[in-house]
């Protein structure tokens, strides 16, 4: 496999995503582009995974085979592009029957045709982890210039995933979301409890935070916080002695 | 325009504070929703923009949003 034949243009890879109407659209043909690459000396079935704080993960087969072996991995929660995925390194299966680490998923693809796996973490940024899969049909097809040639190529195509995750960003800040719903669920836990202690409105028990949030300085939702650890401590106590819909009583 | 003074000031001060501390409207709106605001975004949008009224707990929550995020950065 030629490994400088496989380095994409540049500006060929902004054309698709400038052209690409969607994130999926995208790496799909990133994807497509993959497989004709690499796969030149043997076929190759590529698939490219990405998984996004606080979204679902997207997933691109270059065939419906290499489609089925990605969801087989999430069927599991486990496996070769998972693995390089979320440890960012890689994995190689030279021969998947042998090989006892893989044993689990190996039995659950065997129907494929599968006999040896190579999977190459895609740097992104902290907020994305993505990862290029690449299945075989034969023994021994992962030899350590292939490997590399894969590795180079997952480096080659880093930056433009990362301006095609900015581009069909999920949510435009997507650092802040999932802080944003931890500290909601917390606050609206508390404003239930304010509002069932004090037979009171939401409005009344929101303001009833905001000012233990100003008076003691803290942020409003430490308060909050403090208030529903504070009810849970005498709720595990009595708890034998309370209806059981008091889900806060099964805290240890 | 300037017959509704109070609720006028108030949403042109938040606006001015908000670009002061260089706070994107979309930001100021997530945190406020993580601290319990019911408002969406466009509404907090065109209540800075002085076309959109929000009630009073609203607004005060949408303050206090802001106090937050400029004081625990």
């Amino acid at each position: 496999m030629a490994r400088n034949d496989s380095t994409p243009v540049n500006e060929q890879l902004q054309d698709l995503l400038l052209e690409s109407p969607g994130f999926a659209e995208f790496l799909l043909e990133l994807t497509m582009i993959s497989a004709s690459l690499l796969g030149s000396g043997t076929p190759l079935l590529c698939a490219i995974t990405v998984e996004r704080a606080g979204a679902p993960a997207t997933v691109a087969s270059s065939t419906e085979a290499a489609r089925r072996l990605d969801e087989q991995q999430y069927a599991f929660d486990d496996g070769p592009c998972l693995t390089a995925l979320r440890q960012q390194h890689t994995v190689l299966i030279p021969d998947l029957a042998a090989d006892a680490r893989w044993n689990h998923y190996a039995q659950a693809v065997s129907q494929e045709g599968i006999r040896s796996v190579l999977a190459v973490p895609i740097a992104t940024r902290d907020s994305a982890q993505a990862a290029l899969n690449c299945y075989s049909l034969q023994l021994d097809t992962f030899g350590p210039e292939t490997v590399s040639a894969v590795e180079e190529h997952a480096a080659s195509i880093s930056r433009i995933l990362q301006l095609a995750l900015r581009l069909h960003s999920a949510d435009p800040y997507p650092e802040h979301l999932r802080a944003a719903l931890e500290s909601r669920a917390v606050v609206d836990a508390a404003v239930a409890l304010i509002m069932l202690q004090n037979n009171c409105s939401r409005d009344v028990a929101l303001e009833i935070l905001l000012v233990a949030a100003r008076n003691s300085n803290e942020r409003l939702h430490v308060i909050a916080q403090d208030l529903l650890k504070r009810a849970a401590k005498p709720l595990a106590v009595t708890q034998s002695a309370e209806p059981p819909t008091r889900e806060t009583g099964g805290a240890s | 325009m300037h017959s509704f003074l109070p609720i006028t000031q108030a949403h042109e001060c938040l606006r001015g504070d908000l670009q002061t501390v260089d706070i994107l409207p979309g930001e100021l709106w997530m945190y406020y929703v993580g601290i319990g605001g019911h408002a969406s975004e466009p509404q907090v949008r065109a209540y800075l923009d002085g076309t959109l009224t929000l009630p009073p707990s609203q607004r005060e929550l949408l303050e206090h949003a802001f106090e937050e995020m400029v004081f625990y950065p």
